[in-house]
């Protein structure tokens, strides 16, 4: 049995925060949703998870810069990167500020298996 | 042989210089000469003149000095004293007296001029002489003076009772020269005897002698007839003993002045002397001791003036040639030279020497005709010039015409293989337009596909979450519901592997190469693919490839895309052989199906994008696949057979150049 995670899903498109959020859920995981950056910051600053599911191409402020400021405030928290763009540049930038997985959308929702059984 | 012009200017002005030169000359030569010789005889005739003059004075002073002795009463007295002696009518000692007292009286009249003195009675008895004293007794007529000058002057003063001057002879007696004037003696009227003097021959010659005005050659010559000869009878200049020795013949050369002289003709004349020499004479007639007197002198001397004269003459005419010669010559050369110049110009130019000048300042024809030349030269230049301007540009033209010849035949060349370069060019234009269009299409399609596509996976990734959550909720659930949440989830891919060639295709990013083994990618892109089981895969044939540098995902992308081509021309099952191996330096991938093959008129554009033959896909699949074979610097060629199966083979280089 996989441990209770909470997940933080930040996506711009409320059809994937909303399907991603119920599959979460009924795998048994503790689920938050923010639909931009600047809402998950606050809300990595009012409690910790253990995981975030960060869109990269959203408006205001791009995934990899939440993912900065999210990292700055929980630096244990695990990050999957979701782009529906293969934005070269972005993806490297995650990657390389420790972002577990980049995604590309549509989701192969099993290959997170191995990821939350990490936590 | 012609003469030179300079020869014939040279002839012509000698002969016209000279020609006057000499004429004029030669009437000079000869007036000169006939005055010079009329002068000279004028001077001589004027001489002789005086000269005479001398002589006949001479002699009328002594005929003059015995008339006025012969009248004194002393004369007289001795005559008779010594007459009377000699007839004895007188004593001895009265002679004694008589010569005491006449003798010496008598002697001093002979200081006049005379050297003897003689006293004779009127019938010729010689009663005194005063040298000769034998003669006295003597008769002056008898024969021992027969034919003397005495005895003729004797005569001559008995018969004319005058006083006369004999000739100028050899007196026999004493055979010297001798000249006597005899006088009567009178008394009263009557003559009573006869007185004779021996003129002093010194007193003669003393005028003979006197060459004043005769230069150094003239002399006076006194002459008398002898016989057949004429004979000189004084002293000569040039022969002193000349005196009644020296005779020449009547009728002789040198005889001819004194005869005309003897002949008493007066004149003057050119002969020759006694000596051979040529002379210049002037002949008078000395009528009282009938004489000839010639006056002469050298012609050389006399005409030496005239000598002189001749040899300026010929000095000036001589000079008066050198000078004409000169001239002449200095003419001649200062027409021929420009002549020569002009020639000279004539042949440099004829061999073809336009630059040459013949350059004269010269204002004469010649000069004119110099400066026609050089200008002729010139305009000669400016022609020849033009000609060769005109020769250049006719070979240039013909050249121009070759040119345009050979044009022509390319061109004739080329309008026959026109209609087929024409077609060449237009199939080339048409793939080229093609392409061009097809290459516009393209980017337009990148860019739609790019947005298109990323928006569409957004909701694919919804609707794949759903799914997701959708056989979670109902994994026991309805078999038919479980069936379509599978179809759902396929066709999901299926979408979303359009949109990825889409994006793929257009994104056409440069390949980032890394080493890595070809085989095992070829066996794990296999091994990822869901393959029917009618299909048998074939991997036996896999060489051994040395790890080279590519891009993983793009050569998965490839191997994916020629494999699902493969599979799609196998519905029916068959045989996927999937080979490699290493030849020259590349390897080659082939993929291999035994399907249902290309047909030849389509497999020219089976790379084409968009380009498909099947009822389903994007046509992308084989284009992506050709650009990332060409962004990796190889080929792909496909081999294929209706009915019997397709081979594509990828050949890449081993090594990549470098760049």
């Amino acid at each position: 049995m996989v441990k209770k995670c909470s997940v933080l899903i930040v996506d711009d498109e409320p059809g994937m925060t909303e399907t991603l959020s119920d599959i979460f859920l009924e795998m048994g995981h503790d689920v938050a949703v923010a639909a931009d950056g600047f809402e998950a910051i606050k809300m990595v600053r009012k409690r910790s998870f253990d995981l975030a599911l960060i869109d990269i191409k959203m408006p205001g402020m791009n995934g990899v810069e939440a993912f900065r400021e999210i990292k700055a405030i929980c630096p244990s928290i695990k990050v999957v990167m979701m782009t529906a763009f293969a934005l070269d540049e972005l993806i490297e930038e995650a990657r390389s500020l420790g972002a577990v997985d980049v995604f590309i959308k549509p989701l192969q929702i099993d290959k997170m298996g191995p990821i939350l059984a990490m936590m | 042989m012609p003469l030179s012009m300079g020869k014939k200017i040279l002839l012509s002005l000698l002969v016209v210089a000279l020609i006057p030169l000499g004429v004029a000359g030669f009437i000079m030569y000869r007036a000169t000469d006939k005055a010079m010789k009329q002068e000279v005889i004028a001077g001589l005739s004027a001489l002789s003149a005086s000269t005479l003059e001398h002589f006949v004075d001479y002699v009328n002073e002594k005929e003059s000095t015995v008339s006025l002795l012969s009248r004194t009463p002393v004369v007289y007295k001795a005559m008779q004293g010594y007459e009377r002696v000699l007839k004895q009518q007188s004593p001895a000692d009265d002679f004694a007296a008589l010569e005491r007292s006449y003798r010496p009286l008598l002697r001093f009249y002979t200081h006049f001029g005379f050297s003897d003195l003689y006293l004779f009675s009127t019938r010729g008895d010689i009663v005194f002489s005063l040298l000769e004293k034998e003669w006295v007794g003597h008769n002056i007529l008898g024969t021992y003076f027969e034919g003397t000058e005495l005895a003729v002057v004797f005569k001559r003063a008995k018969k004319s009772s005058r006083t006369e001057v004999s000739e100028f002879k050899i007196f026999q007696p004493t055979k010297k020269p001798a000249a006597f004037i005899a006088a009567p003696i009178m008394k009263g009227r009557a003559v009573v005897g006869f007185m004779a003097f021996k003129l002093n021959t010194v007193g003669l010659y003393q005028h003979v002698k006197d060459y004043s005005g005769l230069g150094k050659t003239g002399e006076i010559v006194l002459a008398a007839l002898d016989g057949k000869d004429i004979v000189f009878v004084a002293p000569l200049r040039h022969d002193p003993e000349a005196a009644f020795r020296r005779k020449v013949r009547l009728g002789s050369m040198a005889a001819l002045p004194m005869q005309h002289a003897l002949n008493k003709e007066e004149g003057a004349g050119i002969s020759i002397d006694y000596r051979g020499k040529s002379i210049v004479a002037v002949w008078k007639y000395f009528a009282p001791m009938r004489l000839g007197l010639v006056i002469k002198q050298d012609t050389s001397e006399a005409f030496s003036l005239f000598g002189d004269l001749r040899r300026w003459l010929f000095i000036v005419a001589g000079l008066t040639l050198l000078f004409v010669l000169a001239i002449s010559a200095l003419v001649a050369r200062s027409m021929t030279r420009p002549i020569r110049a002009l020639h000279e110009g004539a042949e440099r130019v004829g061999a073809g020497d336009l630059s040459y000048r013949v350059g004269t300042m010269q204002r004469d024809e010649i000069g004119q005709l110099s400066r026609a030349f050089d200008e002729m030269t010139l305009n000669l230049k400016r022609i020849t010039a033009s000609r060769d301007d005109l020769d250049r540009e006719i070979a240039e033209r013909k050249q121009a015409e070759t040119k345009l010849r050979q044009s022509e035949e390319k061109l004739l060349e080329y309008s026959k293989n026109l209609e087929t370069m024409v077609d060449k060019r237009t199939t080339a234009l048409k793939a080229l337009q093609r392409k061009l269009i097809m290459k516009e299409k393209l980017a337009a399609i990148g860019q739609l596909s790019s947005s298109v596509g990323h928006e569409l996976r957004n909701p694919l990734g919804v609707i794949g979450n759903s799914v997701y959550y959708l056989n979670m909720k109902l994994k026991h659930g309805d078999a038919t519901v479980a069936k379509h949440l599978d179809i759902l989830s396929r066709e999901v891919r299926r979408s979303n592997r359009i949109i990825s060639d889409l994006l793929d295709f257009s994104r056409a990013r440069a390949p980032a190469l890394r080493l890595g083994d070809i085989n095992l990618l070829l066996k794990e892109s296999v091994s990822a693919m869901e393959i029917e089981d009618n299909i048998t895969v074939n991997m036996s044939c896999m060489a051994e490839v040395p790890s080279f540098a590519f891009d993983g995902d793009q050569m998965h992308q490839l191997i994916v895309n020629l494999i699902t081509n493969a599979l799609q021309a196998m519905p029916g099952g068959g045989h996927l052989t999937l080979k490699t191996e290493v030849q020259d330096g590349s390897v080659l991938i082939s993929i291999e199906d035994s399907g249902v093959g290309i047909p030849e008129a389509e497999r020219d554009r089976i790379f084409d994008p968009l380009y498909t033959t099947k009822a389903r896909g994007t046509g992308l699949g084989l284009s992506i696949v050709k650009g990332i074979v060409e962004r990796h610097g190889g080929r792909i060629t496909v081999k294929s057979k209706a009915g019997e199966g397709t081979t594509f083979t990828v050949r890449l280089p081993l090594e990549k150049e470098a760049g």
